[in-house]
């Protein structure tokens, strides 16, 4: 549930990108992502993991000296992953100065993007006061939907027109739709969106959840399902399968390998929380 | 929420190099040595994620 939920979030993906050092590992030094150093590294500091049942580990924000500065539940929701990555952060900020990359940073558009992805998005709209190219209207109007400022979002994109970003800017308005609760429109403004478009997996997960919310259930689902044969698992993909599972396993609590409900992806369930998507957009 | 606490932990015949990366677009730094490493010349915290219910070659987690 990680990967297709808060894993899967910009914002959590940008923040972890920048500010942190990732890595997965499997307790059992006999799993593909066995890492013997690491668990010796994690049970040293969460006795709890050792052993051959443990509780669903959860994430874990730690100095490499071994000191906890933050953790977030195996199954908390994107917000709350989030809210521990910036308070991590906030709490002990000797682990939050800039980069060597940061500081050489000159532009208006280089700096926007870093206070963007360090999740200071006010800061990023009023380093891009003035654009210059289609590119800086483009993401000052990114920068905007995450702010919620729609009008400013409709004019920073009145300024895209060139081909190889109309997708993009399709996507912005989708968003808008979206997060409107829209779904009419959303539906409709995804109409015959390229596949070829770099934002194709993404438009496909936002017309499944238009025509779930419209009661077309059975089209969701197909839209969903079709991909997962995408040559290459992205963020969307894996939220379009949880998607799918959360509609097809309501109501059951447990899961074999051996169940033929297994995702589109082949995965044999999601434990933890549904995928919020499907009760509406979220409430900012 | 399902009513999961407990998992527990089964092998694979696979090796650590084995396992298909993760596509969320999170830079993950494998194997852990690298990623401490790393974080201590760049004064940053890690961001771990233990992983019990056995990871496959395949890349289920």
């Amino acid at each position: 549930m990680l990967r297709a939920g808060p894993f899967s979030d910009e914002r959590v993906r940008l923040l972890a990108n920048r500010r942190f050092v990732c890595v997965y590992f499997d307790l059992s030094d006999d799993g593909a992502a066995g890492d013997p150093d690491a668990r010796q590294f994690v049970t040293k500091i969460r006795r709890e993991l050792r052993g051959n049942s443990v509780p669903p580990p959860s994430v874990l924000l730690v100095s490499a000296e071994g000191v906890i500065a933050g953790e977030a539940d195996n199954f908390a929701s994107t917000e709350v992953v989030y809210a521990a990555m910036r308070k991590a952060l906030k709490d002990h900020p000797e682990f939050d100065a800039e980069s060597a990359a940061e500081k050489a940073a000159v532009t208006p558009f280089e700096k926007a993007r870093i206070a963007f992805e360090l999740g200071k998005s006010k800061t990023a709209a009023d380093w891009l006061a003035r654009p210059e190219t289609e590119e800086e209207w483009l993401f000052l109007a990114h920068i905007q939907r995450w702010r919620g400022k729609w009008d400013e979002v409709e004019s920073a994109l009145e300024h895209v027109k060139r081909d190889d970003l109309v997708d993009d800017a399709r996507m912005e308005r989708a968003w808008a739709h979206w997060l409107r609760g829209d779904y009419a429109a959303l539906r409709d403004a995804l109409t015959a969106f390229p596949a070829d478009s770099n934002r194709a997996t993404e438009a496909g997960y936002f017309k499944g959840l238009a025509l779930h919310h419209l009661g077309e259930k059975k089209a969701a689902l197909s839209t969903w399902k079709a991909l997962a044969a995408t040559p290459e698992e992205d963020p969307w993909v894996y939220r379009a399968d949880w998607a799918w599972m959360t509609v097809r396993q309501s109501g059951k609590s447990s899961f074999s390998s051996g169940d033929d409900d297994r995702s589109p992806l082949g995965r044999i369930g999601y434990m933890g929380r549904d995928n919020p998507d499907l009760k509406g957009p979220p409430r900012r | 929420m399902k009513p999961f606490t407990i998992l527990l932990l089964f092998a694979s015949a696979a090796t650590a190099g084995d396992c298909k990366r993760d596509r969320t677009g999170i830079d993950w730094t494998l194997p852990f040595t690298e990623a401490r490493e790393k974080a201590k010349k760049e004064h940053r915290l890690l961001l771990i994620k233990p992983i019990a219910f056995g990871t496959e070659k395949s890349g289920g987690w």
